[in-house]
C-alpha cells in the first residue's frame, strides 16, 4: 500500500469539509471528511506501530530469507518452525511422533548444525574473589553437569528477527511473569519492539549474522523460550567453554575453549582501536572441540543463573536483579577477563552493546542422537599435555 | 689499636649545594639532590628532565576533579592504553617514576579492585612525565600530575593552602576536569557545585588575569559515563544534569570540549568499597587526543 503523508490527508479531508458547506452539499462533504480521516487514522505512525517521522526508520532496508513472508503462511507449520530455527520444539519426543510431513532426519541435521552437543561430566566452577586474583588453590564448587546442546555461536540479528517478525515480543505467553511490566520498554531506535540497536524492527545492514545485542536478559529469556531452548547455567557453560577432563583425582580445565594460550585471530577483543562485534563466521580458530564458536570474546553472553550463584566464598549475595554473563566481549580489556572462568554480572534489564547470548537445551528433552566423541576432546596422552601446563 | 688514615676533603661535593636548583613547577630553590621540591612538593626528577628538553620544554597539563570522580583509574588507563594499544597517537613515558602509577591501578582494575582514594599528602602523589606523539607531527612531552581529590577540594575552599596545586595551574596549558556522571545521572546535583568551583578557580589562576583560561584547551570529561543512559552526546548531557557547569564552561572556558568516559562495566558495592566486575574502557584517549591537537 502506498504510504500517503498523514498532512496530505488531513489537508484533504479539511478541504473536502469545506467543499461541502460551500456548496450546500453537506452529506457528501461529511462523508469525504470522514473517509480522509479514516485514511489518517489508517496511516498514522501509532496505527502502524512505527515512527515514519524519522528519516532513518523509514529508510530501513530488509533482505528476506527463506522462511519470511507469504510463502511461509502456507507453508505447514512445522516446515515454517523449522525454518524459524526452532528445531528443537519440534524435536520433543511428544512432538516428533506427530510429525508427518517434515522428516525427522532433516530436523535431526538441522538441528546439529545449529547446535553441538556437551556430554555429561564434572565440571569445577570457581570463585569470583579467586577469578578476580587469578588464584589457582582454594574451595571451589565442583558441579556435575548433564548432558546438552548448546548452540554453535551466539544469537544472531538474523535469528533474533525471526522471534520479532513472529511477534515474540507481543505474546507474553513467552514472557517471566516478572517482566510483563517491562515488556513495552524493550523498544527499538524507533520505538517499536525490537534489541536497542535496530531500527523498525530491524537490524543495520550487512549485520545480519553479527550477534544480537542491545538485549536484557528478558528479551533473550523470551527468545529462548519460543525456540524451544533456554539460557545456559554457568556450570554449562563453563563444561563447553573449559572443556574440563577428568582423571584420578582431579579436573583439569582450559583457560580458553582451545587451550591454554590466546591468538589475535581466535577471539575478537579489545586491541587498541574502536572495534565492534564481528560475524559469527569469523574467527573460525576460537572454537571448543565440538565447534562451539565465539565462546570468548565478541559478546558477553547472558547466564540463566544469578550472579554469585554457584560461588561459595563470594562476597556478593545472589541477588535476582544481577545476572551473571561470561566470555567476554569485543572491548573487554584484560585477557584475564575472557577467560572459561572469569564472569561479571549486569542486571537483568540492561540491554548493553555488548552483551548477547547463545542457548542450550538438556538432552533428555529432545530426540536427537549426540555424535561420537571427536578425537581430540577424549583424554588422549596429548591434550593431557596440553593441559598440564596451564590448566586452571 | 688505632690505625692511621688519609680522607682526601672533597670540597668540590660541597660545591654542588653552592647552586641552587629551580624548581620547575613553582620556581622555588632547592639542593641539587632533592628529591622533592621544599615548597612544593613537586618532584625534582621532573625539574631534571625538563632541564633536558630545553629546545622543547614540557607542558604541564592539569587533572582536576572531585574526590571520587575517577581521576587515576582515568589517567592510569589513558596511559596503558596509549602506550601498550597505540592507535594514532602514542605515548611513551619518561622516567620510571611515570610507569609506576599506571602499572599499580592497572595491575589493580585486572584483580577487580579500584585503587584507594589518592592520600591528600603531594609527597605521594604520582606525577607522569609522558611524550606524545600522533602521526607524523613533533613528539610533546607532558607532565601530568595526579592531584588528591581531597587536596584539590580544600584548595579551592582555602587558596594557597595546597602550594603545588596553585602553582603548577599557574604554568599548566591544558587542563582535564572531570566530573562523576553516575552522580549527575542519579541527580546528585553536587557534582555540578563542585566542578563550577573548580573552573571558577582555574580561570583565576593565571598570571594575567585578562587572559584567563581564554585560549587554553579544557576538557570536561564525564566520568562511570557506563552508567548514563542516553543517547544523547556529553554537550546535551552537560547542559540537562549540570545547567552550572554548562554555563562556566561557555562563559570562561571558550576552548572546552565535553567528553563520555568510562572504565568499568559494571560495579558492586562490598560494603563501602567498589568493585569493578569488568574493564571495558570506553572514551578514555579522545580526550588527551583533543587536548594535544589544541596545545
Amino acid at each position: 500500500m502506498f504510504p500517503m503523508p498523514a498532512p496530505i490527508i488531513a489537508t484533504a479531508s479539511a478541504t473536502a469539509l469545506a467543499a461541502g458547506h460551500l456548496t450546500g452539499n453537506w452529506l457528501l462533504g461529511s462523508v469525504a471528511a470522514l473517509f480522509g480521516l479514516c485514511m489518517l487514522g489508517l496511516f498514522s505512525p501509532r496505527a502502524s506501530g512505527k515512527r515514519r517521522s524519522k528519516k532513518e526508520c523509514e529508510s530501513t532496508e530488509r533482505e528476506d530469507w527463506p522462511g519470511q513472508g507469504s510463502d511461509t503462511a502456507k507453508a505447514d507449520p512445522a516446515d515454517k518452525m523449522l525454518r524459524q530455527g526452532r528445531a528443537a520444539l519440534l524435536l520433543r519426543p511428544m512432538v516428533l511422533g506427530e510429525l508427518g510431513k517434515v522428516a525427522a532426519a532433516e530436523l535431526t541435521d538441522a538441528f546439529r548444525e545449529q547446535m553441538a552437543f556437551i556430554h555429561a561430566g564434572a565440571v569445577r566452577v570457581p570463585s569470583w574473589v579467586r577469578v578476580g586474583e587469578g588464584d589457582v588453590d582454594g574451595p571451589e564448587l565442583i558441579v556435575q553437569v548433564a548432558a546438552f546442546w548448546m548452540d554453535r555461536h551466539p544469537v544472531t540479528n538474523r535469528q533474533f528477527a525471526q522471534f520479532v517478525e513472529a511477534g515474540g515480543y507481543l505474546n507474553l505467553a513467552f514472557w517471566r511473569e516478572e517482566s510483563h511490566p517491562m515488556v513495552g520498554q524493550f523498544v527499538d531506535q524507533c520505538g517499536n519492539p525490537g534489541p536497542r540497536p535496530w531500527k523498525s524492527q530491524w537490524f543495520q545492514r550487512d549485520e545480519a549474522d553479527y550477534p544480537v545485542t542491545g538485549v536484557s536478559w528478558y528479551e533473550c529469556d523470551a527468545y529462548a523460550t519460543w525456540a524451544g531452548k533456554r539460557l545456559p547455567s554457568d556450570p554449562e557453560w563453563m563444561k563447553a567453554a573449559a572443556w574440563p577432563l577428568e582423571t584420578e583425582n582431579q579436573i583439569s580445565q582450559w583457560t580458553f575453549p582451545w587451550g591454554n594460550q590466546l591468538n589475535s585471530d581466535q577471539a575478537q577483543l579489545w586491541t587498541g582501536e574502536p572495534l565492534g562485534p564481528c560475524d559469527v563466521g569469523e574467527r573460525a580458530a576460537g572454537q571448543n572441540p565440538v565447534g562451539v564458536k565465539h565462546l570468548i570474546g565478541n559478546v558477553w553472553e547472558w547466564m540463566h543463573d544469578d550472579f554469585c550463584l554457584w560461588d561459595s566464598c563470594s562476597p556478593f549475595q545472589p541477588d535476582s536483579v544481577l545476572a551473571s554473563i561470561r566470555g567476554g566481549a569485543f572491548d573487554t580489556f584484560f585477557e584475564s577477563q575472557a577467560t572459561s572462568a572469569f564472569f561479571s554480572a549486569e542486571h537483568r534489564s540492561e540491554r548493553k552493546a555488548n552483551i548477547g547470548f547463545r542457548c542450550v537445551v538438556s538432552a533428555v528433552d529432545v530426540v536427537c542422537q549426540p555424535p561420537a566423541l571427536p578425537t581430540d576432546a577424549t583424554s588422549t596422552s596429548e591434550s593431557n599435555d596440553a593441559r598440564s601446563g596451564g590448566s586452571r | 689499636m688505632k690505625r692511621r688514615v688519609i680522607v682526601p676533603l672533597d670540597s668540590y661535593e660541597l660545591a654542588k649545594y653552592s647552586v641552587q636548583v629551580k624548581c620547575v613547577v613553582c620556581g622555588g630553590e632547592n639542593a641539587f639532590d632533592a628529591e622533592r621540591c621544599q615548597h612544593c612538593c613537586a618532584p625534582m626528577s621532573i625539574t631534571q628532565r625538563a632541564a633536558e628538553q630545553k629546545r622543547n620544554p614540557p607542558k604541564f597539563v592539569a587533572s582536576l576533579g572531585a574526590s571520587g570522580s575517577g581521576k587515576t583509574v582515568f589517567l592510569a588507563m589513558m596511559i596503558d592504553i596509549l602506550s601498550r594499544h597505540p592507535g594514532d597517537l602514542h605515548l611513551l613515558a619518561r622516567g620510571a617514576f611515570s610507569v609506576g602509577l599506571q602499572r599499580q591501578v592497572v595491575q589493580g582494575l585486572q584483580a577487580c579492585c579500584f585503587p584507594r582514594l589518592t592520600p591528600t599528602s603531594p609527597h605521594d602523589w604520582s606525577w607522569m612525565y609522558c611524550q606524545l606523539k600522533r602521526g607524523r607531527k613533533a613528539a610533546t612531552d607532558m607532565v601530568i600530575p595526579d592531584f588528591s581529590g581531597a587536596a584539590i577540594s580544600r584548595e579551592l575552599e582555602q587558596p594557597r593552602s595546597q602550594p603545588v596545586i596553585r602553582a603548577f595551574l599557574r604554568q599548566c596549558r591544558a587542563a582535564i576536569v572531570f566530573v562523576d556522571a553516575a552522580r549527575l545521572a542519579q541527580g546528585d546535583a553536587d557534582p555540578d557545585y563542585e566542578t563550577m568551583k573548580t573552573v571558577g578557580y582555574l580561570s583565576e589562576t593565571r598570571r594575567v588575569p585578562k587572559r584567563m583560561w581564554g585560549g587554553q584547551p579544557v576538557a570536561v570529561v564525564f566520568t562511570k559515563a557506563d552508567k548514563v543512559e542516553t543517547d544523547n552526546g556529553p554537550e546535551q548531557f552537560a547542559k540537562e544534569k549540570a545547567p552550572g557547569l554548562y554555563r562556566h564552561c561557555v562563559e570562561r572556558l571558550p576552548n572546552h570540549r565535553f567528553f563520555f568516559a568510562s572504565v568499568a562495566g559494571q560495579t558492586l558495592f562490598e560494603g563501602e568499597r567498589e568493585i569493578p566486575l569488568r574493564v571495558e574502557p570506553r572514551g578514555v584517549a579522545a580526550p588527551m587526543a583533543w587536548l594535544t591537537e589544541r596545545i
